[in-house]
């Protein structure tokens, strides 16, 4: 169950100690926000939408490939938390909880939306051009990288739409967020063992689809 | 159970693509201040008043607007119907034929068939014959109660029949 996939260990965040470090000091403020936000303080509230919106958006638009179905489900996530708020014994953290909440509302949405899936993408930022490995990725294949890099966006996001729902989150909480393997456990409820397996098959899954991107 | 080893380092590269996917600039900014406005005019709503407290799907869909509709004609012609079944019953019926019937039969004390058969059948008695191996002595009884068909001839004629008697 300890063990570590050789695909595993390049990934940086979760065996990072200043991430750690900084993770235990948002979760340290997050509580004390969450405190007063149960109290009917907005302002509290405010800053705890603050703190997790990226992240909340980017599983829910990772998990659709769609904007405005991430844009609402992000919403409608962080209105079911606050609403619930009174019902938070604080077991996990509120971390924990809000991803929790994002994520069983995402599934519930996948599972009604079936298999019509409408891709509305975000286009990428400018920091792309300033990663290497993406850089030297993108022109050893592309000989026309501005059209290419669209094409590939393209296809990444099919492959990840053709996963199963489960499969799709694992890859994206820890591919693509860097969440680590614990942290995913929690939030899925099932054990580390778990969700290495599915982060395996996930990953077998879609390099075969993108094998023509990763030759 | 651990997966096998395998190089998916390629395959991480590519997926650090996504995470340059982002929405357009400025969307964040707004977003806490419209969710908390959202949350503030979900409180300063007034609460819904009387019955639609307890059905707020009805504000929602029609569908349901029509099932209750439904549920509560019925509720309203079953109550009509079993109000009108008990008047009868107390002899407060409107209808004097009825009212006297309804009389009638409160006064016989008896619950009397719709309809009397034009012929009642009352079975014969039949003739058990008890065999005493004892005493030797055959015994002859009316049962009244059993009285089994003739296969054949379809008459209903009492028959003999012995049952030894063990003691």
């Amino acid at each position: 169950m300890s063990g570590r996939a050789k695909g595993e260990k390049a990934i940086p965040v979760a065996a990072d100690p200043a991430a750690n470090i900084a993770r235990a000091e948002e979760r340290a403020k997050a509580a004390e926000l969450v405190t007063r936000a149960r109290e009917g303080d907005l302002p509290a509230y405010d800053e705890l939408i603050q703190i997790f919106q990226e992240r909340i958006y980017a599983t829910t638009y990772n998990m659709t490939s769609n904007h405005e179905d991430a844009h609402d489900l992000t919403q409608e996530a962080f209105i079911k938390a606050y609403r619930s708020l009174p019902t938070f014994k604080g077991k996990s953290s509120f971390y924990t909880w809000i991803y929790r909440i994002a994520v069983n509302r995402t599934i519930n949405f996948l599972k009604k939306r079936n298999r019509r899936v409408n891709l509305s993408l975000n286009d990428m930022d400018a920091n792309v051009e300033n990663n290497p490995e993406l850089v030297s990725l993108i022109s050893e294949r592309t000989p026309r990288r501005d059209v290419n890099l669209r094409e590939l966006q393209e296809k990444l996001n099919e492959a990840m739409q053709r996963l199963s729902e489960s499969h799709r989150l694992v890859v994206t909480l820890h591919d693509i967020q860097g969440v680590p393997h614990d942290e995913i456990g929690k939030i899925v409820n099932c054990n580390t063992g778990t969700v290495r397996s599915r982060l395996f098959y996930a990953r077998q899954q879609l390099q075969a689809y993108l094998s023509d991107y990763l030759k | 159970m651990n997966p096998p080893e395998e190089n998916f380092e390629n395959l991480r590269k590519l997926l650090e693509l996504k995470r340059h996917e982002t929405p357009p600039p400025g969307y964040f900014e707004g977003f806490s201040s419209n969710l908390i406005a959202r949350i503030e005019a979900e409180d300063a709503r007034p609460a819904p008043a009387g019955w639609r407290r307890f059905f707020p799907s009805l504000d929602t869909s029609p569908l349901m607007v029509g099932a209750y509709g439904v549920i509560v004609a019925s509720l309203v012609i079953a109550g009509v119907q079993l109000a009108g079944q008990a008047g009868s019953a107390d002899g407060t019926a409107s209808d004097p034929a009825l009212a006297g019937a309804a009389g009638s039969a409160l006064e016989s004390d008896a619950i009397q068939p719709a309809s009397a058969p034009d012929a009642v059948i009352v079975p014969e008695p039949a003739i058990v014959t008890v065999a005493d191996e004892a005493e030797g002595v055959a015994r002859s009884a009316p049962t009244g109660t059993f009285n089994p068909p003739s296969v054949h001839g379809g008459t209903s004629t009492p028959q003999r029949v012995s049952f030894p008697v063990k003691q």
